[in-house]
């Protein structure tokens, strides 16, 4: 992203590019109209033409190229070795000097020719922070936006990272020189009070910012980083699934075993349904066909499941406690369906609500550790009833004689083939 | 697992165990669509009151990188031999779709072709897509392949498709599940 600075300044008109060059390497100075003109005695009517033309700016005795063009020109050379956060500091310590000769001179007029140097000081500080301020602001944006390439990119905000570290350092730095009243006390010459209050707040204000982007870079850099180290990671993982080596070599099974990634087969689970023959009853019918539209039938997000917005009155919920619910049906013959029907607490008086409590015990069971002891009968019965085919597999103990342990049972609500 | 009588029932508490806990939803995400929003920032701002209610009855609500999802607290069956197979074949359907797309970030929206392009553009990538499908016909095509893998992660609640029929989604931020996932994965030394 960067380009030669010779290259670009040869597409400029010859007649102009020295001009433009020379006010570009003093962007952070105020030059005096009359220092300009002398410099470019024989260019007179190049710098009068730019003038009119808007890319030079003169204005109170200065001349300074218009910011567009600084913008324009600072992006294409590529920034980071233009950024110089140091000029601040060295210029502070001018003032500072100022200052304390501005103290041992007695006589007003030397007073006077000081207070002026100083009064330029104060401003070109307060434009140079403006600057420095801005251009790290541009130069960061620029670099987080367009820098494909993610190494070049970190490497750049590594460097921006320190450079505003040191501005702020260095912005300190000058806010300390500005309270020190006991030296500067030039500071109370009339000219002086509204430059140097100008720059206190401008200080303040670069300072804030600063901080702000630092914190911006930082965390960029930070999550950059992260991704890094994440993408390597995966890079590794891949090769492990590509040689069988995964589950061998890492702790993935105890990380499942700790109920991690869970969320997989709990989906699986609001998937699955309860037989439907066992009801007999037309509401329940109904749950059934509302629930396969809502889990296998949605057509948009804006058809799905929604929630009142009104807050509800607080009503309990009951959740059944699988060890108990175990224990019990350990000493009954039924399977475990038809166990939980028949030992559906009676305060559940609502029929929806019995049938969710009903379905979520039987998968709470089979999904506990309790599941393990269970036998599954491997057949895989199918009913159709009204539009919808169900499907199921029974759960029974393990006392029960002669039955082949299986998977997980999963019953399963589909719409019924077309 | 009895709740002690003391405990003040949350006003949302019912909404949310039927979203979270039996499963409407898997994730009440920070970029969730409409009333789950709600859920999800009624949640954020009141979590201790709701795992206080629900902590009795063995169940915990877990707040991650911009998404919530309950966990149970009562031991669950240890058996991981099929559990950690799909485990890892659901890393492989990760793996290919953060690829394919460049990353899989939350708040992106990622659409369905450029998956089918990336992987009509490698063969490698095309095979492995087939192995972790779940389209078995020989005559399944590409597209078909690639909407059953983004069909998978609309229904586990990483993505939300927005155009029915655009092949055009939404990543939420659940996605940062799996990242937590893998961040906690130790590969032993060689």
């Amino acid at each position: 992203m960067h380009t030669d600075e010779d290259s670009l300044y040869s597409i400029i008109r010859a007649e102009y590019r020295n001009i433009i060059r020379f006010l570009f390497s003093h962007r952070y100075e105020e030059l005096p109209s009359h220092i300009v003109y002398a410099q470019f005695l024989a260019k007179t009517n190049s710098l009068e033409f730019l003038i009119r033309a808007g890319q030079l700016i003169e204005e109170d005795g200065f001349i300074y190229l218009n910011d567009d063009l600084v913008k324009w020109l600072e992006s294409s050379f590529g920034i980071s070795e233009g950024l110089n956060v140091s000029g601040i500091d060295e210029r502070a310590k001018d003032t500072y000097t100022f200052y304390l000769n501005y103290e041992n001179l007695t006589s007003e007029a030397s007073r006077s020719k000081i207070t002026r140097q100083i009064w330029r000081s104060l401003k070109e500080l307060a434009h140079m922070v403006r600057g420095t301020q801005s251009d790290i602001q541009r130069l960061v944006d620029r670099e987080i936006t367009y820098e494909n390439d993610p190494l070049i990119k970190l490497d750049r905000l590594e460097l921006y990272a320190g450079k505003t570290e040191d501005f702020e350092r260095n912005i300190r730095r000058c806010q300390r020189l500005l309270e020190d009243t006991e030296i500067m006390k030039a500071s109370l010459e009339p000219t002086l009070r509204s430059p140097r209050s100008r720059l206190s707040k401008q200080l303040s204000r670069s300072y804030s910012a600063a901080a702000e982007m630092s914190g911006i870079i930082i965390e960029y850099i930070h999550r950059a980083k992260e991704n890094q180290a994440f993408y390597s990671k995966m890079n590794e993982i891949m090769d492990l699934i590509q040689s069988k080596e995964l589950l061998a070599r890492t702790n993935i099974e105890a990380l499942v075993a700790d109920g991690q990634m869970g969320v997989l087969w709990k989906a699986e689970a609001a998937h699955t349904q309860l037989p439907s023959h066992l009801w007999e009853k037309e509401h329940l019918l109904l749950k059934f066909q509302e629930k396969a539209r809502q889990f296998n039938l949605i057509e948009s997000h804006q058809d799905a499941p929604s929630l009142d917005h009104v807050i509800p009155e607080a009503e309990p919920i009951y959740i059944a406690d699988p060890a108990r619910v175990f224990k019990r049906f350990q000493s009954s013959n039924k399977d475990l369906l038809e166990f939980l029907i028949d030992t559906a607490p009676a305060k559940i008086s609502k029929p929806q609500e019995k049938t969710d409590y009903l379905l979520e015990t039987f998968c709470l069971v089979v999904g506990s550790q309790y599941g393990e002891q269970l036998y599954y009968e491997n057949i895989n019965r199918r009913i159709a009833i009204d539009g919808c085919s169900y499907s199921y597999a029974t759960a029974f103990s393990k006392d029960g004689t002669g039955r082949k342990r299986g998977t997980i049972p999963t019953v399963i609500l589909k719409p019924l083939a077309q | 697992m009895n709740r002690p009588a003391s405990v003040i029932v949350p006003p949302r508490i019912k909404e949310i165990y039927e979203q979270l806990g039996r499963g409407q939803n898997q994730f009440l995400s920070d970029n969730s669509y409409g009333a789950l929003k709600e859920l999800y920032y009624e949640l954020c701002e009141n979590l201790e009151d709701y795992n206080a209610y629900l902590e009795p009855l063995g169940y915990s609500i877990h707040c991650g990188n911009g998404f919530l999802h309950m966990i149970t607290t009562t031991a669950t069956s240890k058996e991981v031999g099929d559990k950690s197979a799909r485990v890892v074949q659901f890393i492989e359907m990760y793996y290919l779709l953060l690829e394919a797309l460049d990353g899989l970030e939350s708040g992106q929206t990622i659409f369905a072709h450029v998956v089918e392009h990336a992987c009509n553009s490698s063969s490698e990538r095309a095979e492995r897509l087939a192995r972790v499908s779940s389209c078995t016909s020989p005559d399944a095509s590409m597209r078909d392949h690639v909407q059953s893998i983004l069909v998978r992660f609309v229904q586990v609640g990483f993505l939300r498709e927005e155009l029915l029929g655009h092949g055009q989604y939404i990543v939420l931020s659940s996605i940062n599940y799996v990242k937590e996932f893998i961040q906690n994965i130790e590969v032993e030394a060689k």
